[in-house]
This record gives structure tokens, sequence and C-alpha cells, in this order.
């Protein structure tokens, strides 16, 4: 019985592990790409149509990639665990909100989550709600998860 | 839920808020940094930056 309890703990930590690392890795890719290309960023962050001051919306273009490749970098190397897993629980909740106020108005745009790439089925913005939610739930639970060491 | 939310929420106000705002600058500085020295393309600095010239002082 301890046996299989100390297998389930052991084996509830590396997917712990697989999840983080995995987020992590979702977080820098987008990142890097986002980094790659801010022009085009900064055209689908107007797409969304956000009503913010030119001035606010070029800062967050510029600022945000690096965010989300710090939080992806964090989450991979287990730095400030704890605030990397709230940081990202908190981008993934910016990203839900900000997508589903966009399908709720019905903007016809691309998500640009991962750059400016047009015509992949993932840039749809129901796929990438699906896949905010996804990680809306993965940083959700790393962030109820923090106190276990990995 | 609500004991999550309320834990969420201990956590922002918590030593979290100070670690969240070094994330934050620190990505902020990275991210002009990167805007800075890019050739093209550039979103906060648009315009080609002023070129210093050093004149020798006349004695």
């Amino acid at each position: 019985m301890n046996y299989v309890r100390k297998f389930l703990q052991r084996s509830s930590a590396q997917a712990l592990l697989g999840l983080r690392c995995s987020l992590g890795a979702v977080f820098c890719l987008a990142g890097f790409y986002k980094i790659s290309d801010p022009i085009g960023f900064h055209g689908d962050l107007l797409a969304y149509d956000l009503s913010l001051p030119d001035s606010v919306s070029r800062l967050i273009a510029v600022a945000f990639p690096s965010l989300e490749l710090i939080c992806g970098v964090g989450l991979i190397i287990g730095f400030w665990r704890e605030s990397v897993a709230l940081l990202a629980l908190i981008m993934s909740t910016i990203f839900v909100l900000i997508l589903a106020q966009a399908m709720a108005r019905g903007l016809d745009l691309n998500c640009g989550c991962f750059g400016t790439a047009r015509g992949h089925w993932f840039d749809l913005p129901s796929i990438a709600l699906i896949r905010a939610f996804i990680m809306l739930w993965a940083s959700f639970w790393l962030y109820r998860r923090k106190s276990q060491p990995l | 839920m609500s004991s999550i939310l309320n834990g969420l929420w201990c956590s922002l106000k918590a030593k979290q808020s100070f670690r969240l705002i070094v994330l934050g600058m620190l990505a902020l500085a990275l991210g002009l940094a990167l805007d800075w020295l890019r050739p093209a393309q550039r979103l906060v600095f648009p315009r080609p930056l002023p070129v210093f010239k050093i004149t020798p002082s006349v004695s």
C-alpha cells in the first residue's frame, strides 16, 4: 500500500514537471515568435479593437512578448516558481478574456498568439480560445500545487 | 473555490506583488532594449536616433 502511494506521488510529481515544462515551452515559443515580428504583433493587437491609446498599445507590443519569454523560461527552470505560476495564471486569464470579448463581438481576426502566420487552423479565434482555456487550467493547476517541491 | 480566490488575493498582496513587479519591469526593460537595438521595425523608438558628434574644443 505504501509502495502504491509512493508510486502515485512520484507519478504526480512527474506529471506536474511535464505540465510545467510544456506550459513554459508554449510561452517561450509564443514570446519568441512575437519578438521576431513586433510590427505584426502590434497589428494583431490593434485588430482586437481594445480602444487603447497608441503609446500604450506600442508599449504592450514591446513588453508583452518579453514577459511571455521570461515567464516561459521561469517555468522551465523553476525560478521563483510560485510567482511565475501566478504570472502565467494572470496572462492566461488575460488571453481568455481578450479572445472571448473578440469572439463575442464577432471580430474577424488572426489570434496573433504565435506570430503573424496566416491561414493556419490554430490561428482561428475559437481554437485559440480553447488553447487559452487549456493554458488557464494548466497554470491554475501549477499555481495550486506550487508548494510541491520539484 | 472561495479559499482559492482568497489565497490568490493574499498572494497578490504579499511578496508575490513585489516579484510580479520585478518580472514586469524586467520584461519592459528587455522589450525596450530589444526595440532600441533593432535596426528596423521599431515600435517605441520609431525615428532614427540622433547622432552625436564630438567636436574638439578650441583652445
